[in-house]
């Protein structure tokens, strides 16, 4: 699968991650500027090509007539969380060094987790949606290549 | 398993830089697996383990990793991970853009998948929505002002 720029599949589909934000602009800094994305499409909804799929940011509101009893609306209690982004990275520690030099807050430094499958940290966005940051434990690597 | 991007092979465990995933938090790993493998054609790589690891199944582009919820942990302290509480109330969410959504609405619902309604054109766009189990929506779109 070769990615395109824009999330336009010509075959199958692409999964995207959306996310209801306050402030185009400001998230876009944070997904561009400090995430290393790439711009695609500036607001309403906006676009940015982010490795190997895309951040899709919008404002919130409805309901529209295609889902007419839901409301999009940014996060209205940081302390619960159902979903959210999930970045696997090869090594953590560069990682938090990076994102963090160019001003992304972390929750906390990466600590291992008792699940002995990986080390973990967590963003907030401008929104304060959580962004998890993990890198797996040799352990969970030899798993998945032994079930690969 | 591997998805390719220009000169870029992207893996899980992914081997440098990093892998975009989507996570949700979910009342049952293997019926949430078993929904994203039969409706989407998604590729199950992993159902977790009773120690806590999450369930990683790769969908087109990119992976879902799935697991019950919990918390707070240690890595956020002020954070605790849930089904979604109301599922009218939503700020982030799964979005699948596809080439015919004609299409893929008729195959994914003859695969038991449930769309709130049937497709309908918005914004330069044709959109509907799928509940998967948890009641987590999940956008289908296909756009027609982006080339």
């Amino acid at each position: 699968m070769n990615l395109p720029n824009a999330p336009t599949a010509h075959e199958g589909f692409f999964a995207c991650h959306f996310f209801t934000v306050r402030d185009q602009e400001k998230s876009r800094d944070f997904y561009v500027r400090i995430l290393g994305g790439k711009l695609v499409k500036p607001e309403n909804p906006c676009y940015i090509k982010l490795e190997n799929s895309w951040i899709i940011l919008n404002c919130g509101g409805g309901p529209t007539p295609d889902k007419p009893e839901v409301v999009l609306e940014t996060p209205p209690d940081l302390s619960r969380v159902s979903s959210f982004l999930n970045l696997r990275v090869a090594d953590i520690q560069a990682c938090y060094k990076e994102w963090r030099a160019k001003g992304a807050f972390f929750i906390t430094e990466p600590l291992p987790n008792p699940d002995g499958w990986e080390w973990r940290c967590y963003m907030r966005d401008p929104d304060g949606y959580i962004i998890e940051v993990g890198q797996y434990t040799q352990l969970a690597i030899d798993w998945f290549n032994s079930h690969s | 398993m591997s998805v390719q991007v220009e000169q870029k092979s992207y893996e899980m465990p992914p081997r440098d830089g990093f892998t975009f995933t989507h996570f949700i938090t979910v009342a049952d790993i293997d019926r949430s697996a078993d929904f994203y493998e039969k409706v989407f054609g998604g590729r199950i790589l992993s159902r977790g383990d009773s120690k806590g690891a999450s369930g990683h199944i790769q969908i087109a582009n990119t992976w879902l990793i799935v697991n019950v919820g919990g918390g707070p942990t240690p890595d956020k302290p002020s954070v605790t991970l849930s089904v979604p509480a109301d599922p009218d109330q939503v700020s982030s969410f799964l979005n699948i853009r596809v080439a015919d959504i004609q299409a893929c609405y008729k195959l994914w619902k003859s695969r038991g998948a449930e769309f709130i309604t049937e497709p309908k054109e918005k914004y330069g766009e044709i959109r509907c929505y799928i509940r998967d189990p948890d009641g987590y929506i999940i956008e289908v779109g296909q756009s027609t002002d982006l080339t």
